[in-house]
């Protein structure tokens, strides 16, 4: 009986401590910081991009300046984003600035494949960071991101 | 009081201090988790602001940075 009884116990112990050490607090709330970053270094990398194409003359002035207005408008769609983040109260639904940030990549997708029309690579290495991006707020809606 | 009980006493004993310190580590982690995400979410911000005032130049300047 005893013998019975302490291994129980033992058992019991063992598994409320391990359930202890296992809490974890990651919120949605935390995914939308994940995907903020996210989203931020993606249209960074982006941007260098356009400068190194640019730079190599698969770029030429006049699209370089249009993707970057492009790009301006998608920064700010981030900006917002991250305010709404960072005013987001814990365990709510994911902010209205998470779809206008997916309107602003798609927009700028089409642009780049728009503005960098018989550049091939220049247009598929753009497009990766775009998708990027666009995962990181995949991964946040699907609750993924944290 | 018979053994039987004195062990189920102590079990919940054991259920119960489980429990706190559960809650005990998810409060401190949360605490951590918000503290560097609205670290995180300030340096975002500057990050952003510095790359959409970099990127307005770029876009307008007319052919002054080649």
């Amino acid at each position: 009986m005893h013998t019975r009884t302490t291994t129980l116990l033992v058992g019991l112990i063992a598994v409320t401590l391990a359930w202890s050490c296992g809490a974890r607090s990651g919120t949605i709330r935390h995914g939308g910081v994940v995907a903020s970053t996210a989203v931020y270094a993606a249209l960074a990398a982006l941007g260098e991009t356009a400068d190194q194409l640019h730079a190599d003359g698969q770029l030429a002035p006049v699209e370089y300046r249009a993707l970057n207005r492009e790009l301006v408008r998608a920064l700010e769609a981030g900006l917002a984003l991250n305010a709404a983040v960072d005013a987001w109260p814990v365990d709510r639904p994911a902010p209205v600035e998470v779809l206008m940030v997916a309107d602003r990549l798609r927009e700028l997708a089409d642009a780049i494949v728009r503005l960098t029309g018989g550049h091939d690579t220049a247009a598929a290495r753009l497009l990766a960071q775009v998708a990027t991006a666009q995962q990181a707020l995949v991964a946040l809606l699907t609750g993924g991101g944290a | 009081m018979s053994q039987v009980t004195i062990w189920i006493e102590i079990a919940g004993q054991a259920i119960r201090i489980g429990l706190a310190s559960y809650a005990a580590i998810r409060q401190v982690l949360a605490d951590v988790e918000a503290e560097t995400d609205a670290v995180q979410l300030a340096k975002l911000d500057a990050l952003y602001r510095a790359e959409i005032v970099k990127r307005q130049t770029l876009g307008a300047e007319p052919d002054a940075h080649e």
